[in-house]
């Protein structure tokens, strides 16, 4: 069997051994006759574990020969895409979308398997479900209790009424700061529960704290009594005092933010009267702060009042902060009734503040599920066009040697500058000319390896414009750099980063014929460095600009499309992304994305890093 | 006085030529094979101070004949030349001199065997 799948390979033109496309050959009977370096990769394995062996030794679908079962009923030459799982060399079962061909050989019949990763894909889907399905419960909870009334006491008819204007506000929103700002506004206004100040604390789950968020109220006497005496002048409504968010909420800060963002406690039992109250689930009334043991010096100096009521937010699972609220600058006693009130909103807040939580993970998982499938799609694309251009090229390049070589061994009997030999030379340089276009075509599909170094991202962009510093003067293009500084340095592979970089650039002078400015910018972005190149040219057209990292899409009579391509390809293999934006008349500016190194430089030695 | 002792394994007629005619103005003796079993033969009986392989040959492929050659033979230096463009990497590790992408213009090829040949690969 092994000298019949030696030969296969040999007659289809390549071996199976050293293709990076993860691939199985399979014999009728179900045994592994030869498996690529990418089917290796991906299941772990090697000659012990994958050649000679039954298929079923690494498949872990239902029963052991289903998967042997399915490929039998493939017609010859048939091709089908089929699911399956597979247990790789380290035991993880791991899902695959299988692309099996069945073969005939020499009378014998054999399949090809070529495996493409599911288990990302699958997980996320999975774990979206999950969140859709707790979003829907959350929102079916929160129907059930706007249009039930509150449990309450003697005085339900006022309390239903406000709470249910916060909670009909509460459902219109899920953001977050919105849900924060309606909650406070409900506690302040004169027509809700009409405290003076109020305050939002939240859990920050991970540095185990509670920390203030947000503050709704007047900063100090002057402020309160021109705020009343103003307010006893209208009639408002909780919903007039809602609207008037966007006036109030400037520069993304509420006046009393800052008051209550520098209280921070740990979520340790006795810590603090807030935390207490979050801990416990209860509401409480603190009649004396000053003399109150419950209440930290910390909690005291920030409140800077006497009186307040603190009510948890807590939903069915968990506590996710407190309500604070004060009578300040008024001299009124708080009530039981107030206290109340102030619970029955926070059990609401809590709901609405959960629910728009699980609306920004779905949204989290819904963009990172996007991610992977587009890079399933991209890979895909590749691998396929990836081995038509191999073979096509190496169909090519055959003949070309053979006219190319010749050319030149007659060009060499030739008299220098005879008409023949300029004739010769024709031949020879355009030979040389197709072998260059198969090289670039080549480059695109061919195994990338990284020469990973640190370097300085500053240095690189100088580099490359002093390379390109004659085409910059020519087309009179301005160059502006903003670069932050100390930036840390990237583990990069400069020659690849460097080329992409140049390909950006000129770009830019292409898309600035009559002369404009470059903007070079780079900036550190979360575990990223952004590099942008951005040209203030014409523009790219919204179609155009969809494909413009699809490999053989050009706009230009010369080259084939591949340029950018190739950036991606090379950014996608250092662990980043590139971006476009454009917008017609503007400019059009790349973003590139390189991941900072999980080691910094000076820490290890690179080597050991790859 | 020769330079070397040169097997060439090559299935393209042209080809063969091609090289044959460049290698021995550059002072080489040349031997040929058509596919991986023939050169596994002649290296045996006539042993070569280099091999030029091909990759898609009939009957045993390139890749296959390195392994067998180097696993006989480790010190032989060898030197893949092939149209196809992606393996590079894996097989210099694997132990070939150098891998050439065929190319109309051969100086990188007589360069590659003057490298081989003029300093004989160490033990």
């Amino acid at each position: 069997m092994e000298s019949l799948s030696g030969s296969l390979s040999a007659a289809a033109g390549w071996s199976l051994l050293t293709c990076d496309v993860p691939l199985l050959l399979v014999s009728a009977e179900g045994e592994i006759l030869e498996f690529s370096l990418g089917a290796e990769r991906l299941l772990a394995g090697d000659e012990e574990t994958l050649k000679g062996k039954p298929l079923h030794h690494i498949y872990a679908g239902e029963h052991p020969y289903d998967l042997l079962d399915r490929l039998h009923t493939l017609k010859e030459n048939g091709v089908r895409r089929l699911s399956a799982q597979f247990r790789s060399g380290r035991g993880e079962v791991s899902s695959f979308q299988v692309i099996a061909r069945r073969l005939v050989w020499n009378e014998s019949t054999l399949f090809l398997l070529t495996l493409v990763d599911q288990t990302a894909v699958a997980q996320m889907k999975k774990e979206v479900a999950r969140l859709k399905k707790e979003l829907d419960l959350a929102y079916q909870r929160l129907d059930k209790m706007a249009s039930q009334p509150p449990p309450g006491g003697a005085d339900t008819q006022i309390e239903m009424a406000v709470l249910h204007q916060a909670i009909r506000a509460l459902l219109t929103t899920i953001d977050l700061d919105r849900i924060l700002y309606i909650v406070l506004t409900s506690v302040t206004a004169h027509p809700a529960l009409g405290f003076s100040r109020a305050f939002l604390l939240l859990v920050d789950e991970k540095n185990g704290k509670l920390a203030g968020k947000m503050g709704v109220g007047p900063r100090n006497a002057e402020e309160a009594f021109r705020i009343w005496h103003e307010l006893s002048q209208t009639n408002w409504g909780l919903e007039e005092f809602l609207n008037q968010h966007d006036t109030v909420y400037k520069d993304g800060e509420l006046p009393l933010d800052s008051v209550i963002r520098r209280y921070q406690q740990p979520l340790t039992p006795g810590a603090d009267v807030l935390v207490d109250a979050l801990l416990s689930g209860e509401a409480v009334q603190v009649m004396n702060a000053v003399n109150d043991p419950r209440v930290s010096p910390e909690c005291l100096e920030i409140l800077a009042c006497n009186q307040f009521a603190v009510a948890p937010l807590v939903t069915q699972e968990k506590a996710v902060g407190v309500l604070v609220a004060d009578n300040l600058y008024k001299d009124q006693t708080i009530t039981a009734w107030h206290l109340r009130l102030l619970n029955l909103l926070a059990g609401h807040a809590a709901m609405a503040l959960q629910n728009a939580a699980m609306y920004t993970s779905l949204q989290e998982s819904m963009a990172k599920l996007q991610k992977v499938q587009t890079q399933l799609i991209q890979a895909e694309r590749l691998s396929a066009i990836g081995q038509m251009t191999a073979k096509v090229a190496h169909e090519i390049r055959n003949p070309l040697v053979t006219i190319g070589g010749f050319a030149r061994s007659i060009l060499k009997g030739l008299a220098p500058k005879s008409t023949q030999a300029r004739k010769c030379s024709i031949i020879v340089d355009e030979t040389m000319r197709l072998e260059e276009i198969l090289q670039c075509l080549l480059d695109f599909t061919r195994q990338r390896e990284l020469n990973l170094e640190y370097c300085r991202i500053e240095t690189l962009l100088e580099r490359v414009c002093s390379l390109l510093w004659d085409e910059l003067q020519t087309h009179r293009i301005q160059v502006r750099r903003q670069i932050q500084k100390d930036l840390p340095e990237l583990l990069l592979d400069v020659n690849k980063i460097e080329q992409i970089l140049i390909n950006l650039v000129k770009n830019a002078l292409e898309a600035m014929k009559s002369g404009g400015t470059m903007t070079l910018s780079a900036d550190l972005q979360g575990e990223f460095v952004s590099v942008k190149v951005a040209d203030t040219g014409e523009g790219v057209p919204p179609d155009i600009l969809g494909n413009i990292f699809n490999p053989f899409f050009t706009t230009k009579s010369e080259g084939f499309g591949l340029g950018l391509a190739i950036c991606r390809t090379y950014i996608y293999d250092h662990g980043g992304n590139i971006s476009v934006r454009s917008q017609a008349g503007a400019g059009t500016e790349f973003d590139v994305l390189l991941p900072l190194p999980s080691v910094p430089a000076g820490e290890s030695d690179p080597a050991t890093l790859i | 006085m020769s330079k070397g002792k040169i097997l060439l394994v090559e299935d393209n007629d042209h080809q063969r030529m091609l090289y044959r005619e460049e290698l021995e103005q550059q002072g080489y003796d040349v031997d040929i094979a058509l596919d991986g079993d023939n050169a596994l033969a002649k290296v045996e009986s006539q042993p070569p101070d280099l091999v030029i392989l091909d990759i898609e040959l009939p009957n045993r492929d390139g890749i296959e004949t390195m392994r067998k050659l180097l696993n006989d033979y480790p010190n032989l230096p060898i030197i893949l030349n092939s149209a196809y463009a992606h393996y590079k990497s894996n097989f210099i590790s694997w132990g070939a001199q150098a891998y050439l992408i065929k190319s109309s213009d051969l100086s990188q090829l007589v360069e590659e065997v003057n490298k081989a040949l003029g300093k004989p690969k160490e033990k």
